[in-house]
């Protein structure tokens, strides 16, 4: 068994519009979804379909992983990639990511888009968070005064 | 018409996303922060309720109000908490942090973080030491563990284990606990990380520990202090920082892959050569000063030459100014497939660069098995225009056959040119390997 899962050379992932990726598997490892449809093949090509990911955000989580993965870049050179990486997504580019990271079940990476979207809100006002989450208050201002004085300690 | 309804289907993909994600993201968040998001709407409300991970800073205070909201949270939490961490150095009572403690047992927290410098040492009550749900269990500061042997500590999930309770803060007796009592209700325990300068006698024999991480102190006014025995057949990774008096036998450690020593230990070279020999199949060995100075000394050099390391890899050594380069050469002479080799001298900047002290270069008989077959990469830093430094440099580059890369990092030099006169001196010499590139640092 173990010596036909090191036979797959490459793994094709199919995303939601149709576009195809081919990886190597040390480029899933992350990807536990699309690792334990793997193991529970053993034929020496893959390719998984993808229904809840877009091509655009496939093609970031793999340049991600493949910088991730490499064993020739230094922490600091990975560092340098994340920060770079996370300045140039928008908002919603996070948001997507971050739905994609949970449902291709990988853990750090969801975690890096947690923390990422985290800092965009940190130090703002409700305003700014109900806009960014795109949420419509259903309170009524009366409710929004009570709820907020439930919580003084937390504004201040 | 088109672009509504893009938009429309935009907002309900991010209403969409989960309370689970929500929470993930509330939990990078300052902790009263992620309260605030309660008055955003009605969805909002319970959802700061259910984060998993909770942080507590509390900065150094006397007001009781500034600690309140920390009762109200733990108060309104009816889920259970994953990690919980307490940081404050002065920011509360010990009663608060017992209570806050007890609460954490309430909603079976499975991490728990704890660093309390208050002034006065925190008791914890008996409970504390019974828990099912503890994984990991971390405990910094002036934490008092107090339980007689009449107690037994009953921690069956747990697997990782600190313990770095402060050293010399109120020291009396009384600080003495039973820490072989405690260490045999974790049975399962895989990590431990122990800073202690405790004088009864230790025994650390764990079937699944991992790493492990040990941190010895000697109270200064007590020479008569316990063995301390280590029994672990699983262990991996080791690292020991030793000046205290203690003896110790290891046994069980041909597991361990990575290891990092710092041990000055001059009244127990035993000890430590068996410590050497237990660890000889680690891949990667990192030593610091203190170990190599000790290890250097004359009459134990014969003794090293013993000791094989048939499986290193990765070699770091930390030397200081005068370092008995003799010694280290037995060590690649020992060492035949190392890949990668360190070295890394410590010096005062400033300080006029001595050539004293340095015992003289002699080339070896016999050319080292690594240089000529695995040797891949070389690291200096901290070289200076010192004659045995530049010797020992000269040699490895001269005879590695299969070297590919060294780097150098010199200290830079205000007014002399040994800098580049250094730099100079190491180009100069034949590479023995073709693919050899250099890389040369200043710093």
């Amino acid at each position: 068994m173990a010596a036909e899962k090191s036979s797959i050379k490459i793994i094709t992932l199919i995303a939601a519009d149709g576009s195809v990726f081919e990886v190597e598997p040390n480029i899933v490892k992350e990807m536990k979804t699309v690792q334990s449809y793997i193991d529970e093949l053993d034929q020496n090509t893959v390719s998984i379909p993808l229904p809840n990911v877009f091509g655009n955000d496939l093609a970031m989580i793999i340049e991600y992983c493949k910088k991730h993965a490499s064993e020739e870049e230094t922490k600091e050179a990975k560092e340098e990639f994340d920060f770079e990486f996370v300045k140039r997504m928008k908002s919603d580019d996070k948001l997507r990511l971050l739905q994609a990271a949970s449902y291709l079940n990988m853990e750090s990476f969801l975690q890096f888009m947690a923390k990422a979207i985290a800092a965009e809100i940190e130090n703002q006002s409700v305003e700014f968070v109900r806009d960014y989450f795109q949420i419509e208050s259903d309170f009524t201002p009366e409710e929004e005064a009570e709820l907020r004085k439930e919580n003084e300690w937390a504004f201040k | 018409m088109e672009e509504a309804k893009k938009l429309k289907t935009e907002h309900d993909r991010l209403s969409r996303l989960s309370d689970d994600l929500l929470c993930h993201i509330l939990t990078f968040l300052p902790i009263k922060e992620a309260y605030r998001t309660s008055v955003l709407s009605s969805r909002w409300i319970s959802l700061c309720n259910k984060i998993l991970d909770l942080q507590f800073a509390l900065p150094k205070s006397k007001r009781y109000q500034e600690i309140e909201y920390v009762y109200t949270i733990l108060l309104r939490r009816t889920e259970n908490i994953r990690k919980l961490t307490f940081f404050t150095h002065f920011g509360c009572e010990p009663t608060d942090a017992q209570l806050w403690v007890m609460s954490a047992r309430k909603l079976q927290v499975k991490e728990l973080d704890l660093d309390f410098i208050l002034r006065k040492p925190i008791v914890f009550p008996v409970t504390f030491f019974m828990s099912m749900s503890l994984v990991v269990l971390k405990l910094r500061g002036n934490i008092k563990l107090q339980f007689d042997s009449s107690i037994a500590p009953n921690f069956p999930s747990l697997k990782i284990l600190h313990l770095q309770l402060l050293i010399g803060y109120n020291y009396s007796d009384d600080r003495e606990y039973d820490i072989n009592n405690f260490l045999s209700g974790c049975p399962h325990l895989e990590e431990f990380r122990f800073y202690d300068c405790l004088i009864q006698p230790i025994n650390i024999s764990f079937h699944f520990l991992k790493r492990l991480h040990l941190n010895l102190f000697n109270p200064s006014y007590i020479t008569d202090i316990g063995p301390l025995q280590i029994n672990v057949p699983s262990l991996e990774f080791l690292q020991i920082a030793d000046c205290s008096l203690r003896k110790y036998e290891f046994i069980n450690l041909f597991n361990v892959d990575r290891a990092a020593l710092c041990i000055s230990k001059y009244s127990d070279f035993d000890g430590s050569y068996k410590l050497l020999k237990g660890i000889s199949n680690v891949k990667s060995l990192t030593l610091r000063a203190d170990t190599i100075k000790f290890l250097s000394k004359q009459d134990y050099l014969d003794d090293l030459c013993l000791l094989t390391f048939h499986n290193l890899l990765y070699l770091s050594v930390e030397i200081s100014e005068n370092c008995n380069w003799n010694m280290l050469l037995s060590f690649l002479q020992n060492a035949p497939k190392l890949k990668n080799l360190v070295i890394e001298k410590h010096f005062k900047r400033n300080l006029k660069r001595k050539e004293v002290g340095n015992s003289p270069w002699k080339g070896p008989i016999e050319t080292p098995t690594c240089l000529s077959s695995s040797l891949k990469t070389f690291q200096f830093k901290g070289i200076q225009n010192i004659r045995a430094e530049l010797d020992f440099t000269q040699y490895i580059i001269e005879n590695s056959s299969k070297l590919e890369k060294v780097k150098i990092f010199t200290p830079k030099s205000k007014k002399s040119k040994s800098t580049s006169s250094t730099k100079r001196k190491l180009m100069q010499w034949s590479k023995k390997s073709s693919l050899l590139v250099w890389e040369i640092n200043l710093f």
